[in-house]
């Protein structure tokens, strides 16, 4: 009986544990996801420094929450694919400046809002499991 | 040009097939799209196209898209009529089954996991398809070979 109820308390607690780090990593997405939308306001303001700074600290963030938070992350979303995206554009803009070209511009901004839309959607959908597991 | 997830995922079924028979040797390919001249040999190796048959009517090309500039890849995947492609009476036109296009290095990266893997997978198809068209397959056995006897 001991033996039983001592396995239940296990499981509670791991349960415990799991729900924490849901609800943590739906917040520290949810901090990336601001930290995206900062960079596409930069973007559209043709502000390049402030755009490269916050590609990199996104860059820097991304990788590290993609390390530990990867069992907790959402089937299909990559985030090496997020991150080699990210670097392109810091790089880019680093050496070449914003594109004159409106197309290549308008890319340039499809990418920035694709990045905050995926990493709106990556916390809004741990933040639904974390509700889900109350 | 827009390829849609649907597209992106055929392609990439039938380019991981088309790399593992053609690696195999049980696939050739054949320069397309490269006026022959009939007076002097075709240079081959300025083909940017390549092209093979599989089971009759079905038809798979790899292409550069704009080989000036060496940055887009094309697959096309078509059924045509056996009968020929001359305009005679009768003769179905070619109906395409299946066309999409990627960036070999696109400058804000790939939309998605699916489009970055095609776009590698293609780019290893199209090299296995000139190496086939030119009949240049066992060059590097044969230079390695060569490498290899040398040094003893």
């Amino acid at each position: 009986m001991a033996w039983v109820q001592a396995k239940g308390a296990k499981q509670a607690a791991e349960e415990a544990v799991r729900t924490v780090r849901i609800r943590d990593t739906a917040d520290e997405f949810l901090q990336l996801s601001a930290d995206a939308k900062a960079l596409l306001e930069a973007v559209q303001a043709k502000e390049k420094d402030r755009a490269v700074e916050a590609a990199n600290n996104l860059v820097h963030l991304l990788m590290i929450a993609g390390g530990h938070r990867a069992a907790y992350l959402p089937d299909g979303f990559s985030t090496e694919l997020c991150v080699e995206n990210l670097r392109k554009v810091s790089t880019l803009l680093a050496s070449e400046g914003f594109p004159e070209v409106p197309q290549k511009m308008a890319k340039l901004l499809g990418r920035c809002h694709q990045i905050h839309e995926l990493l709106c959607r990556v916390s809004g959908s741990v933040q639904r499991r974390t509700e889900g597991a109350e | 040009m827009t390829n849609s997830s649907i597209e992106i995922a055929e392609a990439l079924k039938l380019t991981q097939k088309l790399i593992a028979r053609t690696r195999e040797g049980k696939l050739t390919w054949e320069a397309t799209g490269i006026l022959r001249n009939v007076m002097a040999p075709t240079n081959l190796s300025r083909a940017t196209a390549f092209a093979t048959t599989l089971e009759g009517n079905l038809k798979a090309t790899v292409s550069i898209v704009k080989p000036e500039q060496d940055t887009q890849i094309a697959f096309s995947f078509v059924e045509f009529d056996p009968r020929g492609t001359l305009q005679l009476t009768g003769v179905e036109p070619d109906k395409e089954v299946l066309s999409v296009s990627v960036e070999k290095d696109p400058s804000y990266g790939y939309d998605t996991v699916e489009e970055k893997q095609l776009a590698g997978l293609l780019v290893d198809l199209y090299g296995l398809a000139r190496r086939s068209a030119l009949k240049i397959d066992g060059s590097v056995e044969k230079a390695l070979s060569y490498l290899d006897r040398i040094a003893v």
